[in-house]
């Protein structure tokens, strides 16, 4: 069946990108898939603001063939990279995709992986800049988005995880994420949910739920969540010359040379992963330890209600573990990494705000005036990162240029996503 | 003498062996010395040594090559110069004149070399070196008039020192060599400075110009003949005294010194006892710590010797009184596994900071638990909940943890390798990562585990394995009750035992079988320590033991900053089901004479305590209208006499198995992970 797939325009910034999908097949079933938040939340700082929520029976979606990524890599990725112990096999996609969406992953059957890497949010989170887990506790940082995770070799903003295989163990363990008391714990509650039963001996030559199998079960869907064949990349690598604006064009060429862009976010002859997979120091951590908190915050409480709350009660609120930030050193202990963060990808950017480790710049427009300015000078900051000298029209261009990197992809895996049924303690 | 740099060295060295001849005296031509504290190194040392060669010294680190000149003018390359001798290298400049710098290190390296002369080992094999770090002004011209001075100097000094020696023996001797080295230039002495960690900056005038005087935080290294860092000498440590017992201790470890008698004595015991020498307990007893009598009775490291024991035996039968050890089917036990999940057990690199085995809350001596501690404590001293459980018979659980979280060996390891307040490791990856790049781990996984690496599963597999075969039973009572030895138990044990299956009712949950006991249910109780620490009133002070009989009296609110305040609700925590708090898996008593202090947060420091808690039916309230609800209606108050208490600890008493001595014997003959290695 043939679908037709609308877009509500939730980002103004997002507008002109999903225009195309508009114009998508007309028969069949209606799906209306919304890229963002459920509430786009327009104008909620005005007392007249009405929500735009929609019901939860609008998210519906149809499951697609993600293995055809694995088989034919969108335009401007390489192939997709797989360890030799884990080949991508669709059992393994659809069973990884299910434990995604389990709330029952968690400790008290509320939190799924897709809490915090929801799909229509980038497979991160627009509302919240640093991640919030069972029970309201506050995590550190901003969850990163998983499109194409499969193409990183340091895992997590400070880089602590190699495989994405290990990497599932952290946030379901942790006590501020999914808060597993451990990983017999995890193990033991799989295999006493009935709807997992035969699963894993099914996608894995007949080994039940293990510790390794878990892992490579849930590795297997993030890292087909790929997402290429952009506007950028079919001018660049397919040489459409319409594909983009003249002014994001001449974002390219900013971010190739004055603006330094690609030295760290980087694009090859045949590919670009807009990544060097290293860790570097923006500054963006030291200012956050080092630096002067403000002493209120003004934070809006109801739509055009605003109040000023003092900084010490919301360091108070949800914080669990250690506060304190300095990246990259917290994993080499080494004075030389303090404040050092992975490089992400820049596909997809459009689509993953809040930005930074910390999620502390909400825009574009806001990260590309950080850069602008040279980060904020410290002693282990990058030597890369110094004042750009761009012109207001230049930083309009880089923004530009930084909205054509979007999948053309994106819609289908949120439907994929959405028809993904949803693990809970409720579901027969 | 057209060189001005030569000069302030005659200064210096002028300065230098006047000091050493008065150990006391404050050289009174330095004016602004006098204000500045003088280093221990001036003086005599104000605190007893321990004796050279009853404790060792690690290697840390390898001492990094440098191409240098040296007085001659003469490019040399440290690790030619170092290799085959004990060195001392001291980072100096000549015309230093901050009296708690170089010339210490001058003054240290004069007295070492006097003193070491004294003994003909270290006459032979040590050598002192002073590297310049101002090539500019140090030029090989001035280090061979430095060294020159030096020398004469020097046999000034000795004839003076050592009146009543014969002298003619003394000139046949060899000397302590001294040597000058420098750089060719700043360029290639920056590499040198960064590899042996000097902070050296230029002083600035002020006036803004760049003076001729560095800041300089003075590093002295020991290096081996192996070009080892044995170790690093600050300026509170740099004292000719510490030098010279740490240069014969290296030298006892490879037989160029003597060992003095009573530690040679011991290590023969040590060694001819093998597996029997070994010592049950903390290293030091502590015993009568609360007298101000209190003499340690602690032991030389060099006494932590072991032979390795067949541990595997246990699987084909198991000791008496236990039943088969139950093996998982995709992990079945094999020597290569155990070999190295030992090895990973006691490795401080699968810690992050390269300080923090498994083994050192789990220590072997202390019944694999730690006496010393009520909770415990991981790397940088971060506290956690609760006491270190042992791992004796941990292969018979089927839960782990005191909250009973988790089921298998296998997945258990992880918890501690990447708990914050344990080992601290950042990920799995970071553990997998580490250990594939230590050298002394290639091609051991592959070998144990069929070719393959390690991983996340061969990892938990190697340590579960290790753990699993530390089986110990056929103890006193398994002889008496299963082997029908009558004499194995005293009257009074078994008295304790008719308590322990009757009027105490502890069989219940510690239970024990027709053919076997495994002293535990694997199941998990409230028996009021839990709940009584969340409602229970502390106490405004707490008495704590500073010293031997010096007690102080701490104030709450203090003690709590340095506590971890979190909550601690047992197997709660894990099924989110309020009818589970303070609920914690039943122990083994199997060896619990040797697992000291008790309960899940090691809150009982004795076996009699446990039974007084027991004897008064646990904590059914909190003395006011809080009822713990949650309490196993098996704790009842007991109203056992003192006499049947007493009983009742005479049978734990007796439940030590037979096999403890072995066990950690084969403990201490397994080398300790560390980033020597």
């Amino acid at each position: 069946m043939r679908t037709r797939i609308l877009i509500s325009l939730a980002f103004v910034a997002t507008t002109s990108l999903f225009a195309s999908y508009a114009n998508a097949d007309n028969h069949g079933a209606d799906i209306v898939i919304r890229v963002g938040p459920g509430d786009s939340k327009v104008g909620y700082d005005t007392k007249d603001y009405k929500t735009d929520s929609r019901a939860i029976s609008a998210r519906v979606g149809e499951q697609t063939d993600l293995l055809k990524f694995v088989k034919n890599p969108p335009l401007g990725l390489p192939p997709i990279p797989q360890p030799e112990r884990n080949p991508i096999t669709d059992e393994k996609i659809q069973l990884g995709k299910k434990l995604f969406f389990d709330r029952r992953l968690s400790l008290n059957d509320t939190f799924s992986c897709a809490m915090c890497h929801i799909p229509e949010q980038g497979f991160t989170s627009h509302e919240v800049v640093k991640a919030v887990g069972v029970e309201g506790r506050s995590g550190r940082r901003n969850s990163p988005t998983i499109y194409n995770v499969a193409y990183l070799t340091r895992l997590f903003h400070d880089g602590r995880e190699s495989t994405l295989e290990n990497q599932v163990w952290s946030p379901l363990l942790d006590h501020r994420e999914m808060a597993m008391t451990s990983i017999g714990h995890v193990l033991g509650k799989i295999n006493s949910l009935k709807e997992y039963e035969g699963e894993f001996e099914r996608a894995f030559d007949g080994r039940p739920v293990d510790i390794e199998t878990l892992g490579q079960a849930l590795a297997s869907y993030q890292r087909v969540l790929v997402s290429g064949n952009s506007p950028f990349d079919r001018w660049y690598y397919a040489k459409e010359e319409k594909a983009i604006s003249v002014q994001a064009k001449n974002g390219f060429k900013l971010f190739m040379g004055k603006a330094h862009c690609a030295t760290c976010h980087v694009v090859r002859e045949d590919h670009a992963l807009f990544t060097d997979n290293a860790m570097h120091n923006t500054g963006i951590g030291y200012e956050r330890s080092m630096g002067k908190e403000p002493e209120a915050v003004r934070m809006p409480i109801a739509p055009g209600i605003f109040a000023m709350v003092k900084q010490s009660h919301l360091d108070e609120l949800g914080h669990t573990g250690p506060i304190g930030d300095l990246g990259f050193y917290e994993v080499t202990q080494d004075p030389d990494d303090r404040w050092k963060y992975r490089t992400p990808s820049l596909r997809n950017v459009a689509l993953t705000a809040p930005y930074m480790h910390d999620g502390s710049i909400l825009t574009l427009e806001g990260v590309v005036e950080f850069y602008n300015k040279g980060g904020i000078p410290n002693v282990t900051q990058s030597p890369l990162i110094r004042p750009l000298d761009l012109t207001s029209e230049e930083m309009n261009n880089l923004v530009a240029f930084l909205e054509t990197l979007t999948g053309d992809n994106v819609v289908e895996l949120i439907s994929d996503a959405y028809s993904t049924p949803v693990g809970d303690t409720v579901v027969e | 003498m057209t060189f001005p740099g030569i000069k302030v060295g005659i200064i210096l060295l002028a300065f230098c062996s006047a000091l050493s001849h008065a150990e006391e005296v404050v050289p009174a031509s330095e004016r602004e010395v006098q204000v500045q504290l003088l280093a221990p190194g001036y003086g005599a040392l104000n605190f007893p040594l321990p004796k050279a060669g009853s404790y060792s010294l690690p290697a840390f680190g390898d001492a990094a090559d440098a191409r240098v000149l040296n007085a001659d003018g003469e490019y040399v390359n440290y690790h030619d110069i170092f290799k085959g001798k004990y060195t001392l290298l001291s980072f100096i400049y000549t015309r230093c004149t901050d009296v708690n710098g170089c010339p210490l290190s001058h003054l240290v390296f004069n007295r070492v070399q006097s003193e070491g002369n004294k003994i003909p080992a270290i006459a032979d094999n040590l050598q002192l070196i002073s590297m310049s770090f101002d090539p500019e002004n140090d030029t090989p011209e001035i280090l061979k008039a430095l060294s020159q001075e030096d020398h004469s100097a020097h046999e000034g000094h000795d004839m003076s020192g050592h009146e009543g020696h014969d002298m003619s023996a003394m000139a046949k001797k060899k000397e302590v060599a001294l040597m000058y080295l420098t750089a060719d230039s700043v360029e290639n002495l920056m590499p040198i400075v960064d590899d042996y960690d000097q902070t050296i900056q230029n002083q600035i005038n002020e006036d803004g110009t760049q003076s001729e005087n560095f800041s300089h935080i003075l590093r002295v290294y020991l290096i081996d003949p192996e070009l080892k860092i044995r170790n690093i000498y600050s300026v509170s440590f740099l004292h000719p005294d510490i030098i010279i017992n740490d240069v014969k201790t290296l030298m006892m470890a490879e037989g160029m010194i003597e060992l003095p008698s009573d530690i040679a004595a011991l290590a023969k015991t040590q060694a001819e006892a093998g597996a029997k020498g070994v010592r049950v307990g903390a290293s030091d007893s502590k015993e009568g710590y609360g007298t101000e009598g209190y003499e340690t009775n602690s032991r030389a490291i060099i006494a932590r010797k072991g032979v390795k024991a067949d541990l595997i035996r246990v699987l084909e039968t198991a000791p008496l009184g236990l039943p088969k050890v139950p093996v998982p089917e995709n992990n079945p036990v094999t020597e290569e596994k155990v070999d190295l999940g030992k090895k990973l057990f006691f490795d401080r690199r699968l810690s992050l900071n390269d300080t923090f085995s498994c083994a050192m809350c789990h220590i072997a001596e202390q019944g694999y638990t730690s006496h010393e501690m009520e909770r415990a404590v991981g790397v940088e001293g971060r506290e956690n909940r609760r006491n270190t459980p042992t791992l004796y018979n941990s292969a018979y659980l089927s839960r782990l943890f005191h909250d009973g979280r988790e089921i298998s060996l296998e997945n258990l390891v992880w918890d501690q390798l990447t708990g914050r307040n344990e080992m601290a490791m950042t990920s799995i990856g970071q553990v997998i990562d580490k250990i594939r790049g230590i050298e002394d781990y290639q091609g051991l996984f592959e070998k144990a585990f069929d070719g393959r690496e390690a991983d996340v599963l061969t990892i938990g597999q190697a340590l579960a394995s290790y753990q699993r075969v530390l089986v110990s039973g056929n103890s006193s009572f398994d002889r008496w009750y299963y082997g029908k030895e009558q004499a194995a138990i005293s009257e009074q044990a078994a008295r304790g035992f008719e308590l322990f299956k009757g009027k105490a009712n502890c069989i219940a949950c510690h239970s024990v079988e027709e053919d076997h006991a495994l002293f535990m249910d694997n199941k998990l109780h409230n028996t009021g320590i839990g709940f009584n620490v969340a409602y229970a009133k502390a106490p405004e002070t707490e008495r704590m033991n500073i010293a031997p009989g010096v007690y102080i009296d701490v104030k709450r609110s203090i003690v709590d900053k340095f506590k971890e305040t979190i909550g601690d609700l047992g197997y709660y925590e894990v099924t989110q089901d309020p009818d589970d708090r303070w609920k914690y898996r039943t122990p083994t008593l199997r060896n619990i004479a040797l697992t000291a202090p008790y309960m899940h947060n090691g809150s009982i420091p004795t076996l009699k305590d446990v039974v007084a808690i027991y004897n008064q039916g646990g904590y059914p309230d909190d003395g006011g209208i809080m009822k713990n609800v949650t309490q196993s209606p098996l704790i009842k108050p007991l109203n056992l006499t003192e006499q049947e208490a007493e009983d009742l600890v005479a049978f734990l008493k007796t439940l030590t198995g037979d096999n403890i001595e072995e066990v950690i014997s084969d403990a201490f003959s397994t080398p300790v992970g560390d980033t020597q290695h």
